[in-house]
């Protein structure tokens, strides 16, 4: 067991059902944290052994474990 | 629509004359039919078609009386003046005498906006050259065999006279590359007292744009909301950090929000800003440490998006590996951005090493083919040591380049200003001018936006795979 956390992107034709493929993915072991309307995407957190199961639901284009992004320490002369 | 009126109006004098010039001009270069090219306001057709009529005592035809505005050959050649009327352009066979009375109406604001000769259109060869333009200058090189002689010349005079080819090849190239370099570096002169480096190589301080009423979203270590240089601007913020407010702690968003929408008049001069009339959008999505997550940048786009924001500025991204695929899930979201009207630029990433022979691709999100990814040059024109390149094919390519070396702007108080480097100081460069396209463009946003940085931007003699296109260059 190991909680990732991932983001869930709706397939274009599913666009329009943020709150049907919500509660699939919930269904899924999906612990929602949040829905981004405008864009398509669901963001939570789920047992990295379920990222499959997520994947496979049926309105779901994409599912990707979020990365870290960062820039450097503010003394850096190149930032 | 609104910069196309704009150009048409200063290219007004010009065309005029032409328009006025004797009759077709023979078969050659710049060959003119006899008949006139007649630019009318676009929304103001019915007088300008009135004003061509009257002007010219001819009956004007309009191509709407065709189905599907489908003019044939016959009525365009019998027609005395005859109306695109989807371009408002009208084509007028009258003789150029005719064309005097046409003068007095190109004048402010009336329904004529310009008058051309039509010219003579060639379709290219099959070796790409048109049948009547002269070819182009090729490369300036002494060709050498490909092959050695087989009979006569030895081997040895055959390579003497390779080494000379390549030796003239390499002094021509030198040469070449020292005049642009020059070239720019004057364009972009060094003297920093009123204006930065970046701000006079983009042509930012000769735009008369500001980005008044565009939105421009900087997703980044938030801001410094007590910046003097900022008192009085519309500034809407939201923190996506969890337990950290919009305040910057770090500095880095304040300094890229610095370049994208910097004021006119900073308290303390040179003017570092771009986009001085933009309303600024401050979306926190990194920690005060410099750090987040895809998941606070995604809902930092979401909120840009519905905020009806035309630009998203994101100085940030994670190294990615040659060979490595984009986010499928940033692309996305940057491709539903777009469709919304929000154009998303980021920075390529710094994990170069040019001096000791490394370039790092293009890192993540801006390695998705739906966002806009900025490199960086120096004041000389180069490309910077740090900035990364196009390895990566499908989205990982540098589209664009703008300032990144010695970028003096706004940071924190009460240090107030400071100079740094990092192609996240090129993508606020390149975010605040579209704004100020999407100031002069209201009809253009989202990828119709990216085309027009894309189409302006001033064409560098290096790479593309370090600069795209070129560097940015601010609408005038």
């Amino acid at each position: 067991m190991s909680m990732v956390e991932v983001s869930v992107a709706l397939a274009d034709m599913y666009i329009d059902e943020l709150p049907r493929i919500t509660r699939r993915c919930r269904r899924a072991g999906l612990r929602v944290t949040q829905q981004l309307p405008e864009v398509g995407i669901i963001i939570g957190t789920v047992d990295s052994t379920n990222i499959e199961k997520l994947a496979r639901i049926e309105g779901v284009a994409s599912v990707e474990q979020s990365r870290s992004l960062g820039v450097p320490p503010p003394e850096s002369e190149v930032q | 629509m609104a910069a196309s009126r704009r150009r048409a109006d200063k290219g007004k004098g010009a065309s005029n004359g032409d328009g006025m010039s004797d009759g077709p001009v023979p078969i050659g270069r710049g060959a003119t039919t006899g008949k006139y090219l007649v630019l009318l306001r676009q929304d103001d057709l019915e007088n300008g078609v009135q004003a061509l009529g009257s002007a010219l005592g001819v009956k004007v035809a309009r191509s709407a009386e065709f189905e599907r505005h489908a003019v044939d050959a016959d009525a365009l050649e019998s027609a005395d003046a005859l109306v695109f009327d989807n371009l408002a352009v009208a084509v007028v066979n009258a003789p150029p005498e005719q064309f005097q009375a046409l003068g007095a109406s190109i004048a402010g604001d009336g329904p004529i906006l310009a008058v051309e000769a039509e010219r003579v259109v060639y379709a290219l060869a099959a070796n790409g050259h048109s049948a009547v333009l002269e070819p182009p200058t090729l490369l300036p090189i002494a060709a050498p065999p490909l092959e050695a002689p087989a009979h006569g010349a030895s081997l040895t005079s055959y390579l003497l006279g390779y080494q000379d080819g390549v030796n003239e090849l390499i002094e021509r190239l030198m040469e070449q590359e020292g005049l642009k370099a020059e070239t720019l570096a004057a364009a972009a002169a060094l003297d920093e007292s009123q204006l930065t480096w970046g701000l006079q190589a983009t042509n930012v301080a000769r735009s008369s744009f500001t980005g008044r009423g565009v939105r421009v979203a900087v997703l980044d270590t938030g801001m410094d909301l007590g910046h003097p240089d900022f008192v009085g601007r519309s500034i809407t913020s939201r923190s996506f950090i969890t337990g950290e407010a919009v305040q910057d702690g770090h500095g880095h968003g304040t300094h890229c929000i610095g370049t994208a929408c910097g004021p006119r008049q900073p308290g303390q001069l040179p003017r570092y800003g771009v986009a001085s009339g933009a309303d600024i959008y401050v979306g926190k999505v990194l920690s005060n440490r410099g750090s987040g997550g895809d998941s606070g940048i995604l809902a930092g786009i979401n909120w840009a998006i519905s905020n009806g924001c035309a630009v998203v500025s994101m100085s940030l991204g994670a190294p990615t590996e040659v060979g490595q695929a984009f986010s499928r899930i940033f692309e996305t979201v940057a491709r539903r951005a777009l469709a919304a009207g929000t154009l998303i630029i980021a920075a390529a990433g710094n994990e170069s090493r040019r001096q000791q022979g490394i370039i790092a691709p293009v890192g993540h999100p801006a390695n998705c083919p739906s966002i806009m990814a900025v490199g960086a040059v120096d004041a000389n024109g180069q490309i910077a040591n740090f900035s990364c390149g196009g390895l990566n094919n499908q989205g990982g390519q540098v589209d664009i380049a703008g300032p990144g070396v010695a970028v003096r702007s706004s940071w924190p108080r009460p240090t107030l200003y400071r100079s740094i480097s990092g192609t996240s100081m090129a993508t606020p460069h390149v975010a605040g001018i579209a704004a100020l396209f999407a100031e002069a463009n209201p009809d253009m946003r989202g990828g119709a936006l990216g085309w027009l940085l894309l189409q302006a931007s001033r064409r560098l003699e290096m790479p593309n795979r370090d600069v795209g296109v070129g560097l940015v260059q601010a609408p005038v």
